[in-house]
């Protein structure tokens, strides 16, 4: 490789020296700060436009400056609280607060969703096909704003589903041994 | 059995990389080439760490098939329904498995490495190996400690006491029984993989991205070798190139089918959601693209020694980063595996490995071993043309990475308060810096190396700026006023002609020198293929761009209910009606819900789409009906009810539809296809002289 790029000519005089030299990468110099600057005023302002807040269900509903904002909640979805009208395709459904991260999964997901004193959110999403995944005890992650009204109106629906509760075989799985 | 057979094959395995990064690492520390007998002996074990690792993925995909639920990895992916297609897949379907695969895939490459270059460049492959083992090393770590697919089930007492079953590495001591008919029984509760990954891609797309990923790591490992042995001329580069092509035409393959899964499975129309892992796989896959570019100026100029390590260290930083993002929990995506002990060494091994190799470059740099033959680029010259290449893609990198990651981590240790960023952030962000790539495909190839290149430029573009310039002119007529759109597509149009113009090269000079021998055509391809692949894999960039383009700004969508034999309803150039129903069970035994809409163009029948409704135990899929003419795609959904009892009780009346045109869809798929045939031709067209010297390419190309 070395033998290639010794081989090609590769010259470029500047009879001025130094100074020369210098005066010679100025343009280079501003242009290359002229870029950089467009390309950080277009980070700063996909920022401005782009963001919003990740919170829980209770921290949404407990704070007014959420209201109209965008932001992406998480919580567990309560099954018996699914509507769907197909011919309007209009989906609503409620979560149950959840912490952000935990453990075991599928636990926090069942005790959010059995617990009636958690802080609660009515979802509504319209316009798109009910998501295959959402189901009793999924956890949602959705994206939207929050109404005055106190629903939150869905952009953008995600869903994690651990197929059963717990991560090993239960009693119940086998109980002829028992 | 299994459990013995396959811990032991991973114990075998994770003594064998220890001991070649050992024995390599004592030469390496000595700065002396090993005696022949002695790398020998190094390669023979990589051999044999790469044998005792497929040995055990093998042992498990004999449990996977033969349906040893008693192993707790194969009763979380698989059950009694499970065909044995899916069985084979299960094993990148659960995390333990996949890292296995993903071990088995890295030692794979380490084992080919050393057969392809263990004859004449052991200076380089011996420390090469050492870091590749090294990482081998590590991961099959987390497989035996950690992450061990072959825990098994032990009735204990503690299973009397607690009600849960555990399952151990090793025999536990408080065994209460020698599990008899426990294999039946798990059998029963069994849990099954997610349906969702029933389709034909993902039999692909997982094995795709990890070579992809995987592959990274030969190009990382040779870089490290050069610096260690202080051989940083072009040899590690020569030894890369093929590498890189492996592992980027894999991540590009693998993509791709993430995409055409998501299209066909998800059911929204659409093909990429910017989620933080889909992000986390094109990272390393931007990186890699800006490494070819900067490749290409270190073998031409001898500049950008720094930066193509550096660039190197990305790609394969990026690949770990992704791995740990994935698998640690960090992010809430569709895709990531569960929250696992994992996280914390794969961070520590990350940031370690990454901060090892920042020091050893910049040690070098440092040192003066680094120097390039730099003199001031003229402006419009190539190689400062790539530079901005460069400087734009490492921008990318870092936009997506902060979007994905950085807001995310950075807003809640310093605010206190999460923010991350929407689609909207990666839209406004991606799609000027894309555009401006593009406008750069088609320039850069009329620019000549190392001198001013505005005299050339004219002469050699005057074709394609000429037309994209007037297909801006046509847009702008045809009311296009959005001018990031129009923008956009000519710079699309701008860089598709530039590259079908340079691939048309060797014929037009072919024929102006009036050669007609078809040897002689055919000789000159030969000597210019590496360069005429990258301009295919261009061709290719540029047709999923049009793709992409036209799917994303053109799509239209309707939703309506439509009565069984009733009114048709007009949408875009067609017309459809709901002809009939049709109840149906699969072989597995899966209850179906199957619409026949008829599409009617011009008050003639086209073609009758069957969009259903899968039920599954976990979930209810919505299988799209597709017609599929080149210019477009017309997607049907069966809108389900919330019961099969609900749907089956109105479908025989009335059906709602979502129905998207998706225009020049196929185009995303066509230009894979393109890209894919580039990338071979690239790394094919190698002519070597039996001299070992490569013929040069035509300079009337260049």
């Amino acid at each position: 490789m070395s033998e290639i790029s010794s081989a090609i000519p590769w010259k470029k005089n500047h009879p001025k020296g130094a100074e020369g030299n210098q005066r010679a990468r100025l343009p280079y110099l501003l242009g290359l700060a002229l870029i950089i600057l467009a390309l950080a005023y277009l980070w700063v302002s996909s920022n401005l436009v782009g963001g919003q807040y990740f919170v829980t269900v209770q921290d949404l509903r407990a704070d007014a400056s959420y209201l109209g904002k965008p932001a992406q909640v998480i919580g567990a979805v309560i099954g018996s609280s699914i509507e769907y009208d197909v011919e309007q395709l209009s989906l609503r459904f409620t979560i149950a607060h959840m912490p952000v991260r935990s453990e075991d999964l599928a636990r926090a997901i069942f005790e959010a969703a059995n617990d009636p004193e958690r802080a609660q959110l009515t979802i509504l999403l319209e316009g798109e096909v009910m998501p295959a995944q959402l189901q009793d005890h999924a956890q949602a992650i959705v994206s939207g704003n929050l109404a005055p009204d106190g629903i939150f109106h869905a952009t953008q629906l995600q869903f994690k589903c651990p197929t059963r509760f717990g991560d090993q075989p239960e009693h119940e799985d086998l109980l002829p041994l028992g | 059995m299994y459990t013995e057979l396959g811990v032991g094959s991973l114990a075998l395995a994770w003594v064998a990389a220890l001991y070649v990064v050992a024995m390599s690492g004592w030469h390496c520390f000595r700065n002396e080439e090993p005696a022949h007998r002695s790398s020998s002996r190094i390669l023979f074990v990589v051999h044999l760490n790469f044998f005792f690792l497929f040995s055990s993925v093998l042992v498990l995909w004999l449990a996977l098939i033969s349906e040893q639920y008693q192993l707790s990895f194969v009763w979380e992916t698989t059950n009694p329904a499970t065909p044995t297609h899916l069985r084979v897949s299960a094993l990148w379907g659960g995390q333990r498995g996949s890292l296995l695969f993903w071990s088995t895939l890295m030692s794979g490459f380490s084992a080919i490495a050393a057969l392809a270059h263990g004859k004449n460049r052991r200076r380089l492959l011996i420390p090469a190996l050492m870091v590749a083992q090294a990482v081998v090393a590590f991961f099959v770590g987390l497989v035996l400690f950690l992450e061990n697919p072959y825990a098994q089930f032990w009735l204990t007492e503690d299973y009397y006491s607690t009600g849960i079953l555990q399952d151990y590495i090793l025999r536990p001591n408080a065994v209460v029984n020698q599990n008899e008919g426990l294999r039946e029984l798990l059998a029963v509760s069994a849990r099954g993989g997610s349906s969702l990954l029933r389709h034909p891609a993902m039999l692909i797309h997982p094995p795709m991205l990890y070579l992809g990923f995987v592959g990274m790591v030969m190009p990382f490992a040779f870089a490290m070798a050069a610096l260690l042995r202080n051989e940083l001329d072009a040899s590690w580069i020569q030894m890369t190139r093929r590498w890189l092509l492996l592992a980027w035409i894999c991540l590009s393959a693998g993509l791709l089918l993430g995409g055409r899964w998501a299209y066909d499975v998800l059911g929204w129309g659409g093909y990429w959601g910017w989620d933080p892992v889909e992000n986390a796989a094109l990272l390393p896959w931007l990186a890699g693209t800006a490494l070819f570019h900067s490749l290409l100026i270190q073998e031409k100029r001898g500049i950008f020694k720094t930066w193509n390590l550096i660039l190197v260290l990305l790609a394969f930083s990026s690949v770990l980063f992704a791995t740990f993002a994935t698998r640690s929990g960090l992010v809430e995506s569709v895709h990531s595996f569960a929250r696992s002990e994992i996280g914390w060494p794969l961070f520590i091994f990350w940031a370690g490995l990454t901060l090892l190799a920042v020091l050893l470059i910049a040690y070098r740099h440092h040192n003066g071993d680094l120097q390039a033959n730099w003199r001031v680029l003229h402006w419009s010259s190539r190689e400062f043309l790539f530079s901005i290449n460069n400087l734009l893609f490492t921008v990318l990198i870092f936009a997506i990475f902060w979007g994905s990651f950085g807001a995310p981590i950075f807003s809640e240790l310093l605010l206190r308060q999460t923010r991350i960023m929407r689609v909207q952030y990666f839209e406004q962000i991606s799609v000027p810096l894309f555009v401006a790539l593009f406008f750069l495909m088609g320039v850069t190839p009329l620019a000549a190396w190392g001198a001013s290149s505005i005299r050339r430029i004219w002469p050699q573009g005057r074709y394609p700026i000429l037309l994209s310039t007037a297909f801006a002119f046509l847009l702008v007529a045809l009311g296009m006023r959005h001018s990031a759109m129009v923008l956009g597509l000519s710079g699309l149009a701008f860089a598709g002609m530039v590259s079908l113009q340079e691939i048309g090269r060797p014929f037009r000079i072919h024929r102006q020198q009036r050669k007609a021998m078809v040897s002689a055509l055919w000789r000159r391809w030969r000597r210019n293929q590496r360069r005429l692949g990258g301009y295919f894999v261009h061709l290719g960039i540029v047709v999923i761009g049009i793709g992409i383009a036209a799917s994303s700004l053109f799509q239209r969508e309707t939703q309506q209910t439509l009565q069984l034999g009733g009114d048709t309803l007009p949408f875009a150039e067609y017309e459809l009606g709901y002809s009939h129903y049709q109840p149906a069970i699969a072989t597995d035994g899966r209850q179906l819900d199957i619409a026949h809409v008829t599409v009617y163009r011009d008050g003639q029948p086209v073609t009758t789409l069957q969009p259903r409704l899968d039920y599954f135990p976990d979930l209810t899929m919505t299988v799209a009906g597709v017609h599929r003419p080149f210019a477009h795609d017309l997607y049907v959904l069966l809108v389900p009810w919330q019961t099969v009892e609900a749907a089956r009780a109105e479908l025989y009346e009335k059906a709602t539809f979502k129905i998207y045109w998706n225009p020049l869809v196929s185009l995303v798929w066509w230009g894979g296809i393109i890209l894919v045939f580039g990338v071979i031709l690239c790394g094919w067209g190698d002519p070597l002289r039996s001299n070992g010297q490569k013929k040069p390419a035509d300079e009337s190309l260049d």
